[in-house]
């Protein structure tokens, strides 16, 4: 592509480096674009403003899934990490999930290092002040130092920066992060351009330092000593974890919350956006939970490099003075000394409901959006959504169709369909809960559903996808084997079995089916088949006994969640043209008519997740879709917009799962 | 003049301090973090506040420590000045050519990170994130003494924060006024991105001090890759390597000492010794290819220690030959791909740098950086010692230091924060200005550092003046926070 003098020409433009930025220009570079990542500041790139702490339950199976798909954000905490924890261990493997406390400083330079040694890719310090677009398709961004650059596709991954304001207590002043300067000028041109813009606001808890805390009053959180990864190609080497504390939040800490409630930016109006509900600020706790007489507060360390302590628990944005008497009325922390005040940011965010299931936006082509700028919270969901707008981009330049995951197949697909289809009205948090197939969803096995979606994109090379692939085999070879060796019933294994309090053997029985046995764990099945079998079935590793282990236990289940998700597949799957005239069907309520032809879902599937769709309202639909199927599509179908593989995809890890 | 009322009750009391010196060192660049080392490593409490605590230590604008004037020994003598953790951090982060030239390089980056650690481990030295929008003189008031233990000096923030000390130390480099223009665009702020001080500007221009205009110019950065033909320059590349690398070596030769606070002499000395000895490093020559390898041997950062940055650096200078004058290339750090092209007479435009040979030459890569002019104010109403002239005030707490106080490099900021911080020490020592009658008959409750007065007081108004402060505070960019949406 040529350009004229003064300006540059770019296939992805990326506009802004935090979490979400940072896997958009990756993942279009890798891809083989020509891309550039616009930020305010060079020196702030990946920063984590709020918690230093990557994954936890819902969030670790996101970043799981980045990885699987050749994202960054898994491999560099494994970089920077400084704790490391498997979470919900005693429960079931649907919940478990890493979760990983890391050095922000070295999180930050770790990334800026991936950024910088990947060809392609241009890192741009700038300010973003206008889009240029002509025919409803994206041209150009126009930076405040006059420069102009030309790109097929951009993403907006803008975090906290669209009129960012800070505020604790009744003041406030324009910042997107505190100390930055916000980005005021580009907000106004999406206004312009028809994108409708929204206030939601966010906080950060106060920083203590930690010479000042009282370790010995409080409950030392340990990571785990095996060596554990976000990422499937690497383990890194053991190093010495820094250990979080736990304390909580007393009766004299409510109290004085509560006396100064009328000093509450969220008492006193003066921040208008709507917060998080999931991560509550102390004063929003004190209110809705009165009778509770404690809440939970996390010390954890920033890094190693730094004193300061994160009070997780804590977020609010009194004013300063009700912050140190609150953190003064906590165990252990009565002689902290407040390093950084708690404060809350509100910004602009665009309603996700204007964005594709490729995360573009339906008014403009080639303008995609990611991360907080959508209306979610966290650096899992902003990345996760980053990488996929970053590759929707690329396939956007390229002419080629988007890239979707569905619900089935990811907790990507369930993150943005709920965005785009649902919308949000505070900022949005992952939990496993909002995954219908969750046992499916795992932590353990992201890199068996996706990894090869990855190499097919280009950003998983084939040896990283041979480890998987051998992982799998390896596991097939066992699962094999423990079909093939039987469980005798004698009398040393019905005493055994007896003894480990599980129903007795009337008859041989294969091992697997053993397994599946909740009080029969693998050590125990060791014990309980042959010599020559054991020999045969002890080497299989960890990792495999855990697979071998999961899959016996709840196969009922998961062939459930399969049935389900294969019944569905054929409505879930059925697209609707995009110029499909909603008004014109009898039959549809008012409601859904008014709701449809706003969001203009893809697929039949998405439509019917749509707020205010009724499932009769889905049969019409599908009555008329069938319909114009056998007749003719129509020109509805812009190929370049819609997801062709949507029905013909590879089943992926769900299929695989059972065979 | 009646005893300031406590507003919040006796809880302000609990967080006080004892009787101690305490300094507040406002803004924690260059400058700031080594006149808190100095006032620290002289057994004073000192706060070191800035606007954002994830810059606290940064050089902000080029890598480069020093300008061509200053002398070896100049570096060496400075950096020996320095605490012992304030100068490791330093000789970690800077690199010194062998060619001869004083053009000492620092990875910014790694000084911020170890600036940062090295001050959070002195005793006696916190930090504390704040806006600071006004410095004022306490009037001098036999009632409130019991209540300041003689504390003469505040300074508040954006958020209503007020700090007493002994004496404050502006060192907030060229933030107040500050206005960085890049292209054609103004943006404020004295360092980029950042929010500049114009409330404290505004405060000093009431209380009576004079500036004068100062002009900073920051080269571009350039992605490396963006420089594939700079073999075709007729440059001369050398190497530069780590000052801490040197230093080690000359220690583990002499044996002699391993006190820190020589490595002046140790940097003299072995600037000597190399200038004698031709051998010690091979000029690479120009190079064929920028080899991030190099850049990346040690795989920096590749542990959770700080200590794995390369032993060498390239640094590329063109001889003044070139029209518009000098330049010099070097890495921005090691953890980046961008490089600094120091443009020492006039500035560079992406048409003078050689283009991809394969690309298009309509399509220069574009600066990662642009070049940029940081303009702020400088104090001149200053004493030699960077002590504040004010008309009414015969006795001045507040000093200046660093840009905001004239210094035109990192090196100088560093130079003018250890000056600083040694004056104010001695000022303290002095018996006039601690005024030991008060603090020794003082069985009043402890002074305090802070004291939310502001949220507790009537919320009505925020912006109207504070009768108990004095005439002229109006925080200019102080608001009330906007009710809703606009």
């Amino acid at each position: 592509m040529k350009a004229a003098r003064g300006e540059s020409a770019y296939d992805v433009i990326v506009i802004g480096g935090g979490h979400a930025g940072c896997e958009s220009a990756l993942a279009a570079a890798r891809m083989g674009c020509r891309t550039a990542m616009v930020t305010l500041h060079l020196d702030n790139i990946a920063l984590m403003p709020c918690n230093p702490a990557i994954g936890g339950v819902g969030k670790g199976q996101l970043t799981r899934e980045i990885d699987a798909l050749g994202g960054e954000q898994g491999r560099n905490t494994d970089r920077a990490f400084i704790q490391i924890k498997m979470l919900n261990t005693s429960k079931g493997p649907a919940v478990r999930a890493l979760r990983a406390q890391a050095d922000k400083r070295l999180y930050e330079d770790w990334m800026k290092v991936a950024l910088s040694r990947t060809p392609g890719l241009d890192l741009l310090q700038g300010e973003a002040v206008a889009l240029d677009v002509s025919r409803e398709t994206i041209q150009a961004v126009k930076l405040a130092d006059g420069r102009r650059l030309r790109a097929r596709s951009i993403v907006l991954a803008t975090g906290t920066f669209l009129r960012g304001k800070i505020v604790i207590g009744d003041r406030s002043y324009p910042a997107g992060r505190v100390g930055e300067l916000p980005a005021a000028e580009l907000s106004h041109n999406l206004l312009e351009l028809g994108l409708q813009l929204e206030r939601f606001q966010s906080a950060t808890p106060p920083r203590v330092d930690g010479k000042t805390i009282h370790r010995e009053r409080m409950l030392p959180q340990i990571g785990d000593q095996l060596p554990m990864a976000f990422s499937h190609w690497q383990v890194p080497e053991g190093r010495r974890q820094v250990p979080c504390y736990l304390t909580h939040t007393t009766s004299e800490t409510h109290e004085v919350v509560a006396k100064h409630l009328h000093l509450s930016p969220l008492k006193s109006g003066s921040v208008s956006g709507k917060g998080p509900r999931y991560c509550p600020s102390i004063d929003r706790k004190v209110i809705n939970f009165p009778d509770k007489d404690r809440h939970p507060v996390f010390v954890e360390p920033e890094g190693v490099t730094t004193q300061e302590m994160y009070l997780q628990g804590l977020t609010t944005s009194l004013p300063v003075f009700v912050q140190e008497m609150i953190i003064h009325a906590t165990p252990g922390l009565e002689a902290a000394r407040l390093v950084r005040p708690g404060y809350a940011v509100e910004y602009d965010y665009l309603p996700p409901q204007q964005l594709t299931l490729g995360l573009q936006t339906k008014a403009i082509r080639g303008l995609f959006a990611a991360g907080q700028i959508n209306g979610t919270s966290g650096y899992e969901e902003a990345a996760a959504q980053g990488l996929m707008a970053g590759i929707n981009a690329a396939l956007y330049a390229r002419d080629e169709a988007p890239f979707i995951l569905r619900r089935d197949q990811a907790y990507i697909g369930v993150l943005i369909d709920d965005l785009v289809t649902k919308g949000v009205d505070e900022p949005y948090r992952m939990f496993t809960s909002r995954a219908e197939y969750r046992l499916l969803l795992r932590h353990d096995n992201a890199g068996e559903r996706l990894s090869h979606l990855g190499h097919a994109l280009g950003l998983v090379d084939s040896a990283r996808l041979s480890v998987v692939e051998q992982k799998q085999n390896e596991i097939a070879e066992y699962a094999q084997l423990l079909d093939n060796v039987q469980v005798k019933s004698n009398e040393q294994t019905r005493a055994m079995l007896e003894s480990l309090g599980t129903a007795r053997l009337d008859e041989s029985q294969s091992a697997a089916k053993v397994l599946r046995r909740p009080e029969v764990s693998f050590a125990d099945l060791l014990r309980l088949v042959s010599t020559a079998d054991r020999q045969r079935i002890a080497s299989a590793p960890d990792d495999v006994v855990e697979q071998l282990t999961i899959r016996a236990r709840y196969d009922g289940y998961i062939r459930r969640q399969i049935t389900e998700i294969k019944r569905q597949r054929a409505t879930e799957t059925l697209l609707i043209p995009e110029d499909f005239q909603y008004g014109l069907l009898e039959g549809l309520t008012y409601e859904a008519k008014d709701k449809l032809s706003r969001l203009r879902p893809t697929t039949l599937g998405q439509a019917s997740r749509v707020p205010g769709v009724s499932p009769a309202d889905i049969s019409v639909l599908l009555v008329y879709l069938h319909r114009a199927r056998s007749t003719s599509v129509g020109p509805g179908f812009r190929p370049s917009d819609r997801p062709v593989e949507v029905s013909e995809q590879s089943p992926g890890g769900v299929a695989s799962v059972l065979d | 003049m009646t005893r300031r009322q406590d507003p919040r009750g006796a809880r302000d009391e609990i967080m006080g301090d004892d009787a101690s010196p305490r300094v507040i060192v406002v803004g924690s660049g260059v400058s700031g973090c080594a006149c808190a080392a100095i006032l620290a490593s002289r057994g004073i409490h000192v706060t070191a506040m800035n606007s954002v605590l994830d810059s606290v230590g940064l050089p902000g604008y080029g890598p480069e420590l020093a300008a061509d004037a200053d002398s070896w020994e100049e570096i060496g003598n400075i950096l020996a000045d320095l605490p012992a953790p304030l100068c490791q951090a330093w000789l970690n982060a800077a690199w010194l050519p062998d060619d001869g030239s004083a053009f000492v390089v620092v990875d910014r980056r790694a000084v911020s990170v170890e600036t940062k650690r090295a001050l959070e481990s002195m005793p006696g030295l916190e930090f504390r994130q704040g806006l600071v929008t006004a410095v004022r003189p306490l009037p001098v008031d036999a009632a409130d003494r019991p209540f300041r233990m003689g504390r003469r000096v505040a300074v508040e923030t954006f958020f209503g924060e007020i700090f007493e000390a002994d004496a404050v130390v502006l060192a907030v480099g060229l933030a107040l006024g500050g206005r960085t223009e890049v292209g054609t665009q103004v943006i404020p702020g004295g360092r980029y991105g950042e929010i500049p001080a114009d409330a404290l500007r505004d405060e000093l221009l009431g209380m009576g001090a004079t500036f004068s205009q100062s002009t900073l110019e920051v080269g571009e950065r350039f992605a490396r890759g963006c420089l594939p033909s700079l073999s075709m320059w007729p440059l001369s590349a050398g190497q530069a390597i780590r000052i801490a690398t040197l230093a080690r070596t000359v220690l583990d030769e002499s044996r002699t000492t391993s006190e820190l606070a020589t490595c002046g002499a140790l940097l003299q000395s072995l600037i000597e010794r190399r200038a004698g000895d031709s051998t010690a490093e091979t000029r690479t020559g120009p190079m064929a290819e920028p080899t991030s390898a190099q850049l990346w041997n040690r795989d920096y950062p590749r542990s959770v220690h700080w200590h794995e940055a390369p032993e060498r650096i390239e640094i590329i200078s063109q001889p003044p030959g070139r029209a518009g004058g000098a330049l010099v290339v070097c890495p921005d750090g090691v953890a980046t791909a961008e490089v600094y092209v120091a443009n020492k007479a006039t500035p560079l435009t992406p048409g003078d740098l050689p283009g991809d040979p394969d690309s298009n030459a309509s399509d220069p890569r574009l600066a990662s950086r642009s070049a940029h002019k940081v303009r702020g104010l400088v104090v001149t109403s200053i004493d030699p010692s960077g002590r504040l002239v004010m008309r009414n005030f015969e006795d001045s707490r507040i000093w200046v230091s660093g840009r905001a106080a004239g210094a035109k490099t990192y090196l100088g900021s560093l130079r003018s924060g250890v000056r600083v911080g040694e004056a104010v020490a001695a000022a303290l020592a002095a018996p006039r200005f601690g005024d030991p009658s008060t603090a020794a008959a003082s069985p009043g409750p402890a002074a305090k550092t802070y004291r939310g007065r502001r949220a507790a007081a009537a919320p009505a108004e925020p912006g109207a003046p504070r009768a108990d402060f004095g005439a002229g505070s109006h925080f200019p960019g102080c608001r009330p926070a906007e009710k809703g949406q606009g």
